[in-house]
């Protein structure tokens, strides 16, 4: 009988006395070769034009702050015109003389070629702003319950974002639409006070670099790069919730 | 036409009358009432013979008028010899009870292992009894899924979901029925456990493939549970305190038939309630069955299960500046209810008609409180009524005909609010209507087969689908035969999951809309099985299953764009299976080694899914350390299943309409899809359980050890970019867990 026990306890002593087992081991670094990062951003009521120009990272590498690409050469086309877009610091760049005008329906094309050859392309078109109608321009709203928002359609959108934002306390919001009409829910309207409504056309470029997710395959409009080039139009209001 | 279907079902039932008459019956244990399957029924002195099938009917046909002593054998049983007489022309109905033999307990197992080898034309089945579920070492309690992933061709992606995907099948392509019932989202606590109680449980059916044409609707698997029917003879029960939860089943006799109640709860909520660890989780289930019999010919059948999930959790704000208060509310749940009618019609023809409503239901409740008052809710349902007859058909020399027909009607529910406001409202009810007829016939002394058609109509896009099956058996030496199968198969429904998700906790439902095509397989199972000395079993199949119109979750899915939900897609599974087993002596368990390849073409992706673990072995042995200890052993391994690489990093930057500027924050560049894979998975559980009588109650306490030498199985990676450089983390599985409990009978 003993040595039966003996036996048991001997077993499992020996099962256990092997839980050491080395520490998970993590993720390893892949051969990675960095691209180029673009944001191209046309905003057509503020007239303005963004583009910056980055490269990415291996994962493991040190993300710094001044990551900028500073010697791109950067052109924007239109059927008329055809503008330089220089550097400014840390990797924007912009038409100094504000030479490119900003038009609904316009195609813009954007051409940049880096320092060692590469290139990249890609074309947007700027869609019309859409006109709010409700809530109207300083319209007061009842807090605590849902707001419907309607607008004008802008010519050559793909969807719009409708975007909130509660200047009291810098609490903002947005959803999207693909229609006329969009829905703001009470717990947005938890103050009473003043916001500011904004609802933006948006193209398909920008759209799909929105919905683009972190670590999945990000939805591109552009060659040669990951990022965006796109362009938006808006059309603002304030109103008040009580 | 209503005329032509009686003809249809009892011409050949009459077509059998003549001058010789017929015996039939049903076979129980004299010790609690259960039908016994595979018993021998012989006359004496004659060539005579059949055997009783899954419900223990048997019928001899062509008996000649005359006085007979009828044998019913199995080993395991003492034998019983009956006398009767047969007049021409006429049916005599003749119900045993057989005794077990106590010592020989094991030879029943073996016996109808042997006798199902010997009589079923069947690939890639598994049958688990109560016994080796509970026998095997596990996380606090026995669990059906859990064990089901140690056979081969059945992979599961990580220790904290039991979801089974079975020969490069995803989880929704598994039918998983109980008692006939199909049930939708069997898991309690977010996929950790299977909602099925093993004390309940009589026998788990598991068939990973080349499955016959009376199951239908899923693509990859079918695993049918069976609840014990009740002990009709005397009261027994059941109880188990684990580190989960405590349960018990009761069962015993009613007049003219039997019952079965079984219910268990977590209680961790209940021992810390009031203290400042106060658990806000429990899940409950509880299982029911009564059966009647009416008279010898017509026996009813009410069973039920009824289980919940309940998490409800006050996120307390950590201090004065935060303005968040959250209470979450979320309740999630099974219900099955069933009545089932068994009748013989004749002793040829054998009827089992269901009426069956299964529901699922997740309630989400999400309130924030304090400032902003927002309320989140999300409730998502399916119900299945349905109406399944099944008929059984005797009356053919060398056949077993089996034919039926079943019609559901669902209904699907899913709705998203936010503060009252419906963002998403979907409410579909489609009907899916299905015919099968199948055979198995004894070709010759060496070959059968089994042949069957299913016939499926589905509501939606009124699609119409014929799936042929055909399985082969050859039997080349009495201690071994040669098998095969080929079968279409195809689904209406799915659930909404992408492979790109590592955690699946619960199973959103939805039927598949006009726009989209049945998702459809084709199996092809070719292997053989050998019985060896030494009560051993070596059973070896290779596959290929391909499958088309395979959907998966479109997670950058465009709102707005009701065709974009979902990518349509294609995909294989190959490999080759090896279990060898061995069900009886000190030493019991199996060895099972499969090699699998699946892959998928999906939005123009061809990738390995997350499941593709190319190599799997498992070791699962019992032995009999005598003196009434037992002891437990399961070692697993895995080879590396894939996942996708984060390369790099980078700023992706939007238009901030507040500050009216660009914000970036940083995200991951991927990879190939699922181009490398994690390290090789592997661990080691142990029991050790020891029975003592005490007051006339039976007791078993053990101890169950979970991955005993602490291996840090890989369950996911993730870069952390708050450092800089940005660091790695690896998300382990289960560490060492010891558990005890103590299961108790009287």
């Amino acid at each position: 009988m003993r040595r039966f026990y003996i036996k048991v306890l001997f077993l499992l002593t020996a099962l256990l006395l092997s839980a050491c087992s080395p520490d998970a081991p993590t993720a390893p670094a892949f051969d990675y070769e960095p691209e180029i990062n673009v944001f191209g951003l046309f905003i057509l009521n503020r007239q303005q034009k963004t583009i910056r120009i980055e490269r990415t990272y291996k994962v493991d590498e040190y993300f710094p702050d001044f990551r900028g690409v500073e010697d791109a050469d950067v052109w924007v086309s239109t059927k008329d015109q055809n503008v330089h877009f220089e550097h400014l610091f840390n990797g924007n760049y912009s038409d100094k003389q504000n030479q490119l005008l900003l038009a609904a329906g316009e195609i813009y094309r954007l051409k940049i070629t880096m320092a060692d050859g590469r290139k990249v392309a890609a074309e947007c078109t700027m869609p019309a702003p859409p006109r709010i109608l409700s809530p109207a321009a300083d319209e007061a709203v009842t807090a605590f319950h849902t707001l419907d928002v309607f607008w004008e359609r802008g010519e050559y959108a793909h969807r719009y974002q409708v975007a909130v934002d509660d200047e009291f306390r810098n609490f903002k919001t947005s959803n999207f639409s693909d229609s006329t009409y969009s829905q703001l829910y009470p717990f947005i309207f938890a103050h009473t006070g003043r916001y500011t409504l904004k609802v933006a056309s948006l193209d398909q470029n920008y759209y799909d670099h929105l919905r683009s997710r972190s670590g999945r395959e990000p939805i591109l409009h552009i060659q040669g790069a990951i990022g965006v080039f796109g362009a938006i139009a808006y059309d603002q209001s304030i109103f008040y919730a009580y | 036409m209503k005329n032509s279907i009686y003809l249809f079902l009892f011409v050949p039932v009459f077509l059998c009358a003549g001058t010789d008459g017929t015996i039939n019956g049903f076979v129980r244990d004299a010790a609690n009432g259960e039908s016994i399957p595979y018993v021998n029924v012989t006359i004496k002195n004659t060539l005579l013979g059949a055997a009783t099938g899954n419900l223990g009917y048997y019928v001899i046909n062509h008996v000649p008028p005359g006085e007979y002593t009828l044998v019913y054998s199995m080993m395991g049983f003492a034998k019983v010899e009956d006398t009767l007489r047969v007049h021409a022309g006429a049916a005599v109905k003749h119900d045993v009870l057989l005794k077990a033999n106590v010592i020989e307990m094991e030879s029943i197992v073996k016996t109808a292992e042997r006798e199902r080898f010997e009589r079923e034309v069947e690939v890639s089945t598994n049958t688990l009894s109560a016994r080796q579920l509970n026998s095997l070492p596990m996380l606090a309690e026995a669990d059906v899924f859990r064990t089901l992933r140690l056979l081969p061709g059945v992979v599961s992606r990580n220790d904290f979901s039991s979801q089974l995907y079975v020969r490069g099948g995803s989880p929704d392509q598994n039918l998983v029925l109980l008692d006939g019932v199909t049930v939708y989202n069997p898991f309690h606590l977010l996929g950790l456990f299977s909602m099925f109680n093993t004390d309940a449980i009589k026998e788990v059916e598991f068939m990973t493939g080349g499955f016959p044409a009376e199951y239908g609707g899923r693509l990859s698997s079918v695993l049918s549970i069976t609840n014990n029917e009740g002990n009709s003879k005397e009261f027994q029960g059941k109880a188990n305190i684990s580190m989960l939860s405590a349960k018990t089943t009761l069962q015993g006799p009613i007049p003219r038939g039997s019952y079965l109640i079984s219910a268990r709860r977590t209680y961790f909520d209940q021992i810390f309630k009031g203290t400042k660890y106060d658990f806000p989780y429990y899940f409950y289930d509880f299982q029911g069955k009564v059966n009647f019999n009416l008279n010898e010919n017509h026996r009813l059948t009410l069973s039920g299960f009824y289980g919940d999930d309940k998490l409800n959790y006050e996120l307390q704000p950590n201090n004065e500046d935060e303005e968040f208060q959250v209470n979450i509310d979320w309740l999630w749940g099974n219900r099955t209810t069933s009545l089932k009618w068994r009748w013989l019609m004749h002793p040829n023809l054998f009827s089992e008609v269901l009426l069956t409503r299964s529901k699922f239901k997740l309630d989400l409740n999400l309130d924030l409180v304090s400032t902003n008052a927002a309320a989140l809710a999300i409730l998502n349902g399916i119900r299945d009524y349905s109406v399944d007859a099944n008929f059984n058909y005797f009356g053919l020399k060398g056949h077993g005909v089996k034919f039926g027909a079943k019609l559901s009607r669902l209904d699907f529910v899913y709705s998203f609010s936010i503060d009252r406001t419906q963002l998403f409202d979907y409410h579909t009810k489609p009907s899916l209507a299905a015919f099968y007829l199948q055979d198995q016939w004894q070709l010759s002394e060496k070959l059968s087969t089994k042949i069957g058609v299913r016939l499926e109509n589905y509501s939606l896009g009124k699609r119409m689908t014929f799936s042929p099956r055909l399985g082969l058996k050859y039997q080349l030496l009495p201690n071994l035969a040669l098998k095969g199968s080929v079968g279409l198969y195809h689904q209406f429904m799915t659930t909404a999951a992408s492979d790109n998700q590592n955690f699946n906790f619960i199973d959103l439902w939805f039927p598949l809309t006009e726009q989209y095509r049945p998702l459809s397989a084709m199996h092809y199972v070719a292997g053989f099985e050998w019985w060896l000395p030494w009560d051993l079993i070596l059973t070896n199949e290779f596959y290929y299953k391909s499958m088309n119109n395979l959907l998966e979750l479109n997670e950058n899915g465009d709102f707005a764009d009701p065709n974009d939900d979902y990518f349509i897609g294609d995909g294989y599974a190959a490999g080759f299976e090896t279990l060898l087993k061995k069900s009886v002596g000190r030493f019991s368990g199996w060895l099972g080694y499969s090699y699998a390849v699946t892959k998928r073409h999906i939005n123009n992706i061809t990738y390995y899914p997350k499941h593709d673990r190319r190599h799997n072995l498992n070791v699962v042995l019992n032995y009999d350390l005598g003196r009434d200890w037992k002891f437990g052993f399961v070692f697993t391994y895995g080879s590396g299943t894939p996942y996708t690489p984060v390369l790099g990093k980078y700023a992706n930057y939007t238009w901030d309409f507040h500050y009216n500027e660009a914000n970036y924050e940083i995200y991951n560049r991927i990879g190939a899809k699922n181009s490398v894979r994690y390290p090789a998975y592997h661990r080691m559980d142990v029991s050790i359980r020891k029975k003592f009588e005490l007051l006339g109650v039976v007791n078993y306490p053990y101890l169950q050890i979970v991955n005993v030498y602490n291996r840090k199985n890989v369950l996911l990676y993730f870069w952390d970019h708050d450092a800089n450089p940005s660091k790695s983390v690896s998300v382990p599985m289960f560490p060492l867990l010891p558990t005890i409990g103590i299961d108790f009978e009287f």
